[in-house]
């Protein structure tokens, strides 16, 4: 038998034209505990998705030890042994704790749930935290908790591979030492272990392999003795960033569009920044930072204490609405969800944040309804059949010009965008930043938010870093721009 | 299907919409329901009494459909119409045995419903809660309203000799029957001229983004169940006129009846997607297809079979043309 429990050749995902994984190859030792890390959007969760079959692979093969493996289905997969604790937990929150364990599995005759059942799921528990009583509602749970029920589940399946997405990213200090323990434990019992994360002084701790994936690539497998700094794993991870074509914007540094002092939230740590007139702001970092609490935040839909000015007036923003009327535009997170109303045609979604342009005293005039799209249509390019079309069936990247259209139809001072090229493809990115660039060249003051360094290095005049809630540090945009000392900072290096 | 070589956006000049084909496909199911009745009773069926007849019938759901339209599209469901309009025509009958003009009694009964259809909408928006739930609490406690209001019965009498003036029948057309055409007509306008409909439409089809675009869900999902109480409510007070009796009892199972209209018409129940005229054309199939089979002398059981089995074709043929017709 093989020392490894699974071998992956060449795997290859596309997604609608798009590689999500290009040829990716590696092997996962028996009993080891073997860190996937890479960028967000580096293949990391497609490649989880195919070994636990909730995805199909394009093309490759998984041997799983030593048989081929193509699960139909996550169940199928758990079946088979490889289980898996998500990033969002898989638990019926309404539920109790044996409820959970026992969901799908129960031992029924003729549809009567038999008692005593899963006693293995039980004992696991048990020992994985002995603290959990089985007749406690999972809402009733710290987030540690719940994910140990999973574990418990998982491990009673005899799964032999157990793959963990990021399970440290709502846990305190505290139950991250105790899942480093069942992680030890697991592993001594010749369990293996698929960590992923992006805290990487975790891999440093955790990890006996590395792979790093960068782009949907495989860049390469260490062993952990390989690596000496986080610096070489940060190096693997962004190879070398190309800062395509950024260009200094004429930032005029006498007005202040947005002055931000001590903002602090559930999550945001006494932010304070200022946002220049023409000038594009990038604030970086992973996921989790703090990114989208000080975009939400500014445009008035989550509470905060602190001071913020528009144009040098203080503003309590409370409400889109009211942020609208200051000049503030948001591009949310989300584009599907909180974006557009994909079931609506671009015509309708375009004057959604100012109706004003359409309309006086609440009576749409129909020409100029049609006019302001086809207008935005063709400001921002957006590929369609006409504005009659509906949203639904435009691609992302013109689904995510349909809502830039709808911010400039509210003629915003202050644009911000949350993750503006999420799920785009890579000619519709190039497009995008080119429309950000020239609202720039034209007065308007922008904040990106994203997670994806070569958009930022790209496009920003200065980047605020975050990490975990607290803006680090500003740096200015340059030639002479560290990557790798960004990284370092947002991984929570100092 | 589509004018495929259409690319150049000023020069395509019929642009197909979703509601476009949707409403052309339950017009072509009107005609051909019509063509039906003709064939069945080529005397009868397309007279003027018939056809009167139809709408006279119809008049309460063409009134409360299209406001009920407008509480679909915006993602919510009102089951309290039944209540409100037993309510308001009980209140009408109090109002005016009392004394007061039958005018001003009218006015005054619409408006406590209208209080009662924006309270219900503003606790559904405001504190976000499921609008099934609270509109049927509401139905309840209207019609509860209702009953004591007519002490457990009926009231006839001591009602004023006028109060039948706003169900008239002027020069062979019913009263009831030109409100319907006027409402039906009005909303026709709304839907396609104001903001306050772009609005309802968005909250609808994406309230997340809506919000996000500093449309007020409150403002605008208490509009709406105000306005379909108010329409609900003259539902009721122009029964109890026409009938010059006032029964708590008298709008049974009217919240589907209107729900059922929209549906027909291919307003998505969840939100998003209808128009006034495709509810209006549901409720005149209703109407048609009631009128056929009464002329037939089927029985009513038979007829609430046929009239399941129409609903759920016209879901299927509703999901049909959303999921194949990409437009």
């Amino acid at each position: 038998m093989s020392e490894y429990v699974l071998e992956i050749k060449n795997i290859s995902k596309h997604f609608a034209g798009v590689k999500a994984l290009d040829d990716v190859s590696f092997n996962i030792v028996k009993g080891s505990c073997h860190c996937l890390v890479g960028e967000n959007g580096a293949g990391k969760s497609t490649l989880i998705k195919i070994l636990t079959g909730a995805h199909p692979k394009t093309s490759g093969t998984v041997l799983y030890n030593g048989k081929d493996f193509a699960p139909n289905g996550t169940r199928e997969a758990m079946r088979s042994g490889i289980g898996c604790l998500f990033q969002e937990l898989n638990v019926v929150e309404k539920l109790r704790v044996e409820e959970n364990i026992c969901l799908g599995q129960e031992e029924t005759k003729f549809g009567i749930i038999r008692q005593k059942s899963n006693a293995k799921v039980f004992e696991v528990l048990k020992r994985i935290d002995p603290s959990i009583d089985p007749k406690m509602l999972i809402e009733d749970l710290s987030v540690a908790k719940r994910q140990c029920v999973e574990m418990a589940k998982a491990l009673a399946m005899d799964s032999d591979v157990i793959i963990m997405d990021e399970p440290t990213a709502s846990l305190s200090e505290e139950e991250v030492r105790r899942l480093f323990k069942i992680i030890a434990d697991l592993k001594a019992q010749g369990i293996t272990i698929i960590y992923i994360s992006h805290r990487l002084e975790e891999i440093m701790e955790l990890a006996d392999y590395v792979t790093v994936l960068r782009d949907g690539k495989h860049i390469d497998t260490k062993p952990r003795s390989e690596i000496n700094t986080r610096q070489d794993l940060i190096q693997m991870m962004i190879g070398k960033v190309i800062v395509e074509d950024y260009q200094p914007n004429d930032v005029d540094e006498s007005v202040k569009m947005i002055e931000v002092k001590n903002l602090n939230n559930r999550k945001l740590k006494n932010v304070n920044f200022d946002l220049y007139k023409g000038e594009i702001l990038g604030f970086y970092g992973l996921i989790g930072a703090g990114k989208t609490e000080i975009a939400r935040a500014l445009f008035g839909v989550d509470p905060y204490a602190g001071e913020v000015l528009v144009d040098g007036t203080a503003v309590k923003t409370e409400g889109a609405r009211a942020a609208l009327a200051n000049g503030i535009a948001l591009v949310p997170e989300e584009r599907r969800t909180q974006g557009v109303a994909t079931s609506l045609s671009i015509l309708d979604n375009t004057p959604m944040m100012n109706y004003n342009t359409i309309a006086t005293k609440g009576v749409v005039n129909k020409k100029k309804e049609v006019e302001v799209a086809q207008e935005y249509i063709e400001k921002v390019g957006t590929a369609c059949r006409n504005e009659q079309q509906s949203v639904a069936y435009l691609s992302g990247g013109n689904q995510q010009k349909v809502v830039i259209s709808k911010c400039l139809n509210a003629h915003p001072k202050v644009l911000l965008l949350d993750e503006p090229t999420r799920g785009v493809d890579v000619g519709a990115k190039q497009e995008i930043y080119t429309i950000i660039r020239q609202l720039a060249k034209q007065g308007c003051s922008i904040i990106v938010f994203s997670s994806e360094l070569p958009e930022i290095l790209g496009l920003c005049d200065r980047i605020g870093l975050l990490y975990d809630g607290e803006l680090k540090t500003f740096i200015k945009n340059g030639p002479e721009v560290d990557s790798q000392q960004i990284m370092h900072v947002v991984t929570g290096g100092n | 299907m589509s004018n495929a070589t259409a690319n150049n956006l000023s020069k395509s000049k019929l642009k197909l919409t979703m509601d476009g084909v949707q409403n052309l496909a339950i017009f072509a199911i009107f005609v051909v329901i019509c063509i039906v009745g003709f064939a069945l009773e080529p005397q009868l069926f397309p007279s003027k009494n018939n056809i009167v007849n139809i709408l006279v019938s119809n008049s309460s759901v063409m009134i409360a459909a299209p406001t009920m339209c407008f509480v679909l599209l915006s993602g919510n469901l009102d089951m309290s119409p039944n209540g409100v309009g037993a309510m308001a025509g009980v209140l009408f009958a109090i109002f005016a045995r009392a004394g007061m003009p039958v005018g001003v009694s009218a006015i005054a009964s619409i408006a406590i419903g209208a209080v009662c259809g924006f309270l219900c909408g503003f606790i559904i928006s405001k504190l976000e809660l499921p609008s099934f739930i609270i509109s049927l609490a509401f139905n309840y406690i209207t019609l509860g309203v209702a009953l004591i209001g007519a002490g457990g019965a009926i009231i006839s009498a001591g009602l004023p000799g006028n109060i039948d003036d706003l169900s008239q029948t002027i020069s062979g057309v019913p009263l009831p029957v030109v409100y319907a055409i006027i409402i039906v007509v009005a909303f026709l306008i709304i839907q396609s001229k104001t903001v306050f409909a772009r609005e309802v439409t968005a909250i609808g089809a994406n309230s997340s983004a809506a919000k996000l675009s500093g449309i007020s869900l409150v403002k605008n999902v208490s509009a709406v169940f105000a306005l379909n109480a108010i329409f609900a409510s003259f539902a009721g007070v122009l029964v109890t006129s026409r009938f010059s009796v006032a029964d708590s009892g008298m709008l049974p199972g009217f919240e589907t009846d209107c729900i059922i209209a929209c549906v027909l018409g291919g307003t998505d129940i969840n939100g998003g997607r209808g128009t006034v005229f495709g509810t209006l054309i549901g409720a005149l199939i209703v109407g048609v297809l009631t009128n056929i089979m009464n002329m037939l002398g089927l029985v009513s059981y038979t007829q609430n079979i046929v009239k399941g089995l129409v609903l759920i074709g016209a879901i299927l043929l509703n999901d049909a043309i959303r999921t194949k017709v990409k437009v």
